[in-house]
């Protein structure tokens, strides 16, 4: 399984664009782009918990022409009638949409021989064969799929043969090599314990009346998270328990993310539950966790109090070179930033940086940490929409479909809200769930895909600009694609440092991103205005680094393993 | 989190007994009560005018003796009996039964002397009952959502201080307590509304400036809520607790500095407050100053262990400043703080 496909290419000039941004501003490129996907989820009258979680989006390059493709997970009514219904109709099933340049998709599902008629929520993006071209794995509320991507277009599924197709009601998920040795192994959230035929039904009393609303995930058991240990051959075993990753009782898991959160070489991994302290398993080494969300101080929110973790992002937003941590949250909490302060452990910063009081009245679900505008600094997007769609008629004033949301880094001190002047996609209520990010036009700027529960995808494309002239602030950016050769070949787990003059960039290769979804596995890194070239340090999964000098701004970038003088 | 003032409680009762006394005193003239009776009736009221009050009682005692069904002279001793010995008025007014015309006024008694004597159940179950009888009282309205707000039934509270909001809206003391119910619910994104419903009414009352300060800073509209802060600092320049807020507002703002000055100006007069000693030690822990952080939480730990925001900064404070094993301790703490509380749910 270790046939990795090598290019031996470093510093290929693809004339990557240069982008400007005093006004961040995103159009709604769907329609153009020709993606037609309208996410299927319609509420039951029982109000079905599941019905209202969304699904994930995933970026991929399957073909390997240097194009992010678009891989977006499907919702399916829930009851035999419906269901048949909607499978006769075209838009059943998870679509995968080829990225032709020139900002155009083709709908290739059933040629890429994809179908899958369950409900499908995470969707985590890795070469788990190691064989040069990226598979999929999806969960579902039903057996899980792993997408084998077989290099001709094509896909196989081979979730039972590998021994992954965990039936329980997954969340997010992510790839991520445990272990270091070289194999991606598999982290997978699950939330509740929901059995279609004795499913936990809620109602709510008001003004004399009950009304149907989905459950609080309190009032339904927990499913417990799994990991899938990747032997190599194919298969994968079981390693949760023996891996030390289980919690007495089960949380409710939602989002995930695995980075190197303690800078100690190997990977840790981040959980975000619903309602109950959220996770953080410390990577002892050998294959065994330890749970340290409590002493990080990444449980709990600065008040001492759970949060309803719904989506988790990891990037450096201080610029200090650690990875902080955002979750969204539930409506009347604030979504919150945990800064990392070193020696795994983390302080809520989430009032100072200014981002308490636009998140308390939004339900927050997909996180994106990108730098929209090219400067360096991480920014953030939110999407945002509630779960109960019936608040007005008991009594409370809580919108359904909430704006998203978009903020600007100021020089990581702090957040401002800069929404209004994103574009018309912001300025309107949706019911927001999941974003992905992804260049997917080679502009060299970072462009956003939202997913919605029940209702249309929306691309947007990233067309920040300075008052009105494109290009004319003179902000760069350089497209980094990394291939392990002695670790993973997605190098999923990698830290990438560019340097540049006085200022420290650090980004992070994860294979997971925000609530049920996966970035581009390239990075999009901004790099301001600077037009000398730069040194960037590669620090591999494994420990290994090795820095690769002088690469000019504005290029795309493949970085090899092992083909500069390791420091 | 919201400043309490209590309502004028009370107020519907008395304004209801008056009236019934005027009433009872009057049909019990004219009521069909013996000549014997009514003449003991008559010494007996007016014993209890002279203020002789237990000759009085005795008279009232005697007179129900013979006339236990005089409903109208049992109410007369119970409301006499109030204030000397509630649960002998009790004993009286509940022999009242939900037949009789006096049933409406001695549930309300029962009401009043239950709600001083903290006897809860009763006044609910009183207060209950005349909501059947008088559906569209808003004292009665009222005196629920005080009691349930009294007794942390926030829940329960909730349609009674809305029922009685709109049956008398012009009360700027209801849109208040119904914003401070919200704020108990976790809803207090819908404080607002009610607060300036409130001081549309009141314009000086000051714990609807004081709550809308808090309810703008929750809802992330700083500028107002700053602009709430220095009409109460007008009034009431020492008040701790829009300070607090004043420096939460600021540190939202990104006005670190100026946060921590007005959080220790707070804490000039108030040294101990661990609400004020929590903001402060965040704003220094933010800007990793963890010795300091630490030093000002910890002489609070024994008066305070019991609550999670003070041992989730006080555990932030011990991490950082290498004191990672009593970290470890607090955070323990705070566990078993949670597991009480999911217990209890």
């Amino acid at each position: 399984m270790q046939s990795k496909f090598l290019l031996v290419v470093l510093g290929v000039s693809c004339a990557t664009a240069v982008a400007a941004a005093d006004t961040p501003s995103f159009d709604d490129a769907t329609e153009r782009s020709g993606i037609r996907f309208k996410h299927v989820s319609p509420l039951t009258p029982e109000r079905h918990i599941h019905l209202v979680m969304g699904s994930g989006i995933g970026w991929i390059d399957f073909d390997r022409d240097d194009l992010p493709d678009l891989y977006l997970a499907q919702g399916v009514p829930f009851g035999q009638a419906e269901r048949k219904q909607f499978q006769a109709r075209s838009e059943t099933s998870d679509r995968l949409y080829r990225n032709l340049g020139q900002g155009r998709f083709d709908d290739i599902t059933e040629v890429a021989g994809l179908s899958d008629i369950d409900y499908s929520m995470g969707i985590s993006v890795g070469d788990f064969d190691n064989d040069g071209f990226q598979d999929i794995y999806v969960t579902n509320f039903g057996r899980n799929r792993l997408l084998q991507n077989n290099g001709d277009g094509t896909f196989s599924e081979i979730a039972a043969v590998a021994g992954v197709d965990d039936s329980a009601y997954g969340s997010s998920c992510t790839w991520v090599d445990l272990d270091a040795d070289g194999n991606l192994d598999l982290f997978v959230c699950n939330y509740l314990k929901l059995d279609a035929n004795k499913y936990k039904l809620c109602t709510v009393g008001y003004n004399g009346r009950r009304f149907a609303i989905s459950c609080h995930p309190r009032y339904v058991p927990a499913a417990r998270d799994v990991v899938f240990h990747n032997e190599g051959d194919g298969s994968f075993t079981d390693w949760t328990q023996s891996a030390g990753l289980t919690t007495s009782p089960a949380a409710q898991g939602l989002g995930v993310i695995a980075a190197d959160l303690d800078a100690d070489g190997d990977i840790d991994i981040y959980v975000a539950n619903d309602s109950v302290p959220n996770d953080l398993w410390i990577n002892r080494g050998g294959g065994k966790f330890v749970n340290e969300g409590l002493l990080s101080g990444t449980a709990l929110n600065r008040k001492g109090l759970r949060e309803a973790g719904m989506g988790v992002a990891v990037g450096d937003v201080d610029g200090d070179g650690r990875p902080d941590l955002f979750v969204t949250n539930y409506y009347g909490e604030t979504n919150t930033l945990y800064r990392n302060e070193g020696a795994a452990f983390f302080l809520d910063v989430t009032n100072e940086f200014g981002l308490a009081g636009p998140s308390r009245l939004r339900l927050g679900f997909g996180d994106s940490l990108f730098d929209f505008d090219n400067d360096g600094w991480l920014d953030l997007f939110v999407a945002n929409g509630h779960v109960h769609d019936r608040q007005k008629l008991i009594g409370r004033d809580e919108l359904y479909a909430q704006q998203p949301q978009l903020f600007r880094n100021q020089t990581g001190r702090r957040f401002v809200d800069v929404s209004k002047s994103g574009g018309a996609y912001f300025q309107r209520n949706v019911v927001g769930r999941s974003s992905a990010v992804a260049d997917y036009d080679r502009d060299g700027k970072a462009d956003l895909a939202v997913g919605h529960l029940d209702s249309k995808f929306v691309l947007l494309h990233n067309a920040s600009q300075a008052s009105g002239k494109p290009q004319t602030n003179g902000m760069k950016s350089l497209r980094i694609e990394l291939i392990g050769v002695r670790g993973n070949r997605d190098a999923i787990g990698a830290v990438v440092e560019v340097r540049n003059g006085k200022q420290r960039l650090t980004r992070f290769r994860t294979a997971s991103a925000g609530y049920l979804s996966c970035d581009e596995g390239a990075l999009t890194i901004g790099i301001g205005k600077t037009n000398a070239p730069v040194d960037i340090t590669v620090r591999w999964p494994g420990g290994s680094r090795e820095t690769f000098r002088s690469l000019q701004t504005g290029q795309r970038h493949v970085l090899i393993e092992g083909s500069q003088e390791s420091n | 989190m919201t400043r309490s003032r209590p309502v004028n409680r009370g107020y519907w009762i008395l304004a209801v007994v008056a009236a019934f006394i005027l009433a009872s005193t009057a049909g019990a003239y004219f009521a069909g009560i013996g000549p014997f009776a009514r003449n003991q009736l008559e010494q007996a009221r007016q014993a209890a005018s002279r203020r002789h009050t237990g000759a009085a009682v005795n008279l009232y005692l005697s007179h129900l003796d013979a006339n236990p069904k005089d409903y109208a002279a049992r109410l007369e001793l119970g409301e006499l009996l109030k204030p000397i010995d509630a649960s002998s008025a009790l004993q009286q007014l509940q022999e009242i039964p939900a037949s009789a015309d006096e049933y409406p006024e001695a549930i309300w008694h029962i009401a009043h002397v239950a709600t001083a004597g903290k006897r809860d159940a009763l006044a609910e179950d009183a207060l209950q009952k005349l909501d059947e009888v008088r559906p569209n009282d808003a004292g009665v309205a009222l005196s629920l959502a005080e009691l349930y707000y009294r007794t942390d039934r926030f829940a329960e509270s909730l349609p009674w201080v809305k029922r009685a909001a709109h049956l008398q809206s012009g009360r700027a003391e209801t849109w208040l307590l119904l914003a401070e119910v919200l704020d108990k619910l976790n809803r207090s994104g819908e404080m607002l509304q009610p607060l300036q419903e409130a001081i549309k009414l009141d314009p000086d009352l000051y714990d609807a400036h004081a709550n809308l300060c808090y309810a703008f800073h929750f809802s992330d509209r700083l500028d107002e809520a700053e602009r709430e802060a220095h009409w109460c600092f007008q009034r009431h320049p020492d008040d701790i607790a829009v300070r607090r807020w004043l420096a939460m507002i600021l540190r939202d703002r990104g006005e670190y500095d100026e946060a921590l000055e007005q959080i220790r100006l707070a804490l000039t007069s108030s040294p101990t407050n661990v609400e004020c000693r929590i903001v402060e030690a965040d704003l220094l822990l933010f800007q990793r100053d963890a010795e300091e952080a630490y030093a000002v939480l910890k002489p609070l730990y024994p008066t305070h262990a019991n609550r999670r925001d003070f041992l989730g900064s006080l555990a932030r404070a011990a991490a950082m400043s290498g004191r990672r094993e009593e970290s470890r301790q607090y955070l323990g703490e705070i566990v078993q703080l949670i597991e009480r509380e999911t217990t209890k749910e």
